[in-house]
């Protein structure tokens, strides 16, 4: 089951699931796992590695891609997809053992939770939807024009994507931009087409003044509606983290 | 309420010819606690037989906060809030873990106890029902053990279809040991030597557990100018059965 050759190099790849997918496919035909994988962006030259570049290749991926959900199961996908958006050390090595183990093992992979990196990639994609059902209830939007709504975020996790599809499907009607602050994406939707980009060049509006009345009246509202004996301020923040009350209207 | 649940159970039953379902919701009530003197096992009964007989999708408990003061009011220091979490406690054993109200409480005591939850206050009645084999155990029986709850239960059995469990397996896969690794073995085995298997030894750590957890409010820094009489005193409020806090210092330092 475990015939892989751990070789002593360092893999680095160009930071998208394209390139992950194309390295799955090179370490599958020479049966080799490699030592550390990095990311372009995050990489820092050591002279103790021996450091290879995995070009991305789109038809490696898509036959990666095809074949995980042909040979092994959609789970398998979405298990690794969605882990590959968390923020956790050492992703990449424990997707790349998953799928790797996926095509041997077959659809089972999924339930051997025993082997750490099944367990691993699992509990991020964990994290990484339990995040994005959390920013589901704590995104709060401001107007800064006229039927065009902007929230911005600092999540631990790459959400935004998750994020958007839900928003495009509770507000159809409306043109809305989610902003991601730790990774400077955003997510804009205009009624009928989302596009995610990098948002170092957009300038933001103030919030319109009608805006500002509303706040007022939810932070009134969030403050008269809080019982005092009932106080539980352990509780409150397993529900919404210290961590996210930077974008909170009523925390502020 | 009556009406309500009887017009469900029909309206389920002409799912098929109507689309339109009566009450899609269901239905809950809500108790408000404390205000009067009715034991915890009269207030579970009640519950219990809002669930079996009228179907209910929850009830749900509050602790009783005085608004407006008045001498046919009763007066409460506070709201009985750590009682309204043992009361929502017992609600899920009811709904989730195959529960009934009289193996949590009875006659004798009808109270549940303040410091340990219903179900660890359950498992320390009935030793004889433990330790479970987490490799044999079946889902109810898994359901039973203190600590690990409906979701580790599932990923247990998920997991042990393709290898046989230990306690690192167990930690690797997120079960929360803390209460759960006295009422359990794996592959024949205690954590610890099988004769400290027993209701004192078990209830003990638990309560020291606690202890831990919780700040205590009755926990008073000694000094030396404290004089003799005084320390004395104290010591009676403390139950001499519990370890504190001052007693593991001393066991790490060789005192004891």
């Amino acid at each position: 089951m475990f015939n892989w050759n751990v070789i002593n190099k360092t893999y680095v790849y160009d930071g998208t699931f394209e390139g992950l997918l194309s390295m799955v496919f090179d370490c599958y035909i020479k049966k080799v796992i490699p030592l550390r994988i990095v990311s372009k962006n995050t990489l820092e030259i050591n002279f103790l590695d021996s450091i290879e570049e995995i070009k991305t290749d789109n038809i490696k991926a898509k036959r990666i891609f095809d074949g995980m959900h042909k040979n092994i199961s959609y789970d398998t996908l979405y298990n690794s997809y969605y882990a590959f958006l968390s923020e956790a050390k050492e992703k990449e090595i424990n997707i790349l053992k998953y799928i790797l183990n996926g095509f041997v093992i077959g659809p089972k992979i999924n339930t051997m939770l025993s082997l750490d990196f099944v367990f691993a990639v699992c509990s991020m994609r964990k994290r990484m939807l339990g995040e994005a059902h959390r920013f589901k209830g704590l995104l709060r939007f401001s107007e800064i024009g006229s039927n065009l709504f902007y929230a911005s975020i600092h999540p631990d996790n790459n959400i935004l994507e998750n994020l958007g599809h839900h928003f495009i499907r509770r507000l159809p009607t409306q043109n809305f931009i989610i902003h991601d602050k730790n990774r400077n994406i955003a997510f804009l939707y205009n009624t009928k087409e989302y596009k995610i980009i990098d948002s170092s060049c957009i300038v933001i509006p103030n919030i319109s003044k009608g805006e500002r009345k509303y706040q007022e009246l939810w932070t009134a509202f969030f403050k008269t509606i809080a019982i005092k004996e009932r106080s539980n301020s352990r509780l409150q923040m397993q529900y919404m983290p210290k961590k996210y009350w930077q974008d909170l209207t009523e925390l502020q | 309420m009556k009406y309500i649940s009887q017009n469900i159970a029909i309206s389920k039953q002409e799912k098929s010819i109507y689309k339109e379902k009566f009450v899609p919701a269901g239905q809950t009530t809500q108790l408000i606690v404390g205000a009067t003197p009715e034991t915890d096992l009269k207030i579970m009964k009640l519950s219990e037989s809002l669930y079996n007989s009228l179907n209910l999708k929850r009830v749900y408990y509050s602790a009783y906060v005085s608004v407006n003061n008045d001498e046919n009011l009763p007066a409460l220091e506070a709201p009985p809030l750590l009682r309204e979490n043992r009361l929502y406690q017992a609600d899920w054993l009811l709904r989730f873990y195959g529960f009934k109200i009289d193996d949590l409480l009875d006659e004798s005591h009808p109270n549940f106890h303040t410091l340990l939850d219903p179900k660890c206050d359950w498992a320390l009645r009935h030793l004889e029902n433990f330790p479970v084999e987490i490799n044999k155990a079946d889902y109810n029986t898994l359901l039973k053990v203190p600590g690990i709850g409906v979701i580790s239960a599932k990923r247990i059995i998920t997991a042990r279809r393709e290898f046989n469990l230990n306690f690192e397996n167990l930690k690797k896969l997120g079960i929360v040991l803390k209460r759960a690794r006295y009422f359990i073995t794996c592959n024949g085995k205690y954590f610890d030597s099988i004769k400290s298997f027993n209701q004192n030894f078990i209830t003990e750590n638990l309560l020291f557990l606690e202890r831990l957890s919780t700040p205590q409010s009755n926990y008073i820094q000694t000094s030396l100018f404290d004089t003799l009489p005084k320390a004395q005193e104290l010591s009676y409020n403390f139950d001499k059965l519990l370890p504190t806090k001052e007693d593991k210092q001393k066991c790490l330092t060789g005192m004891l």
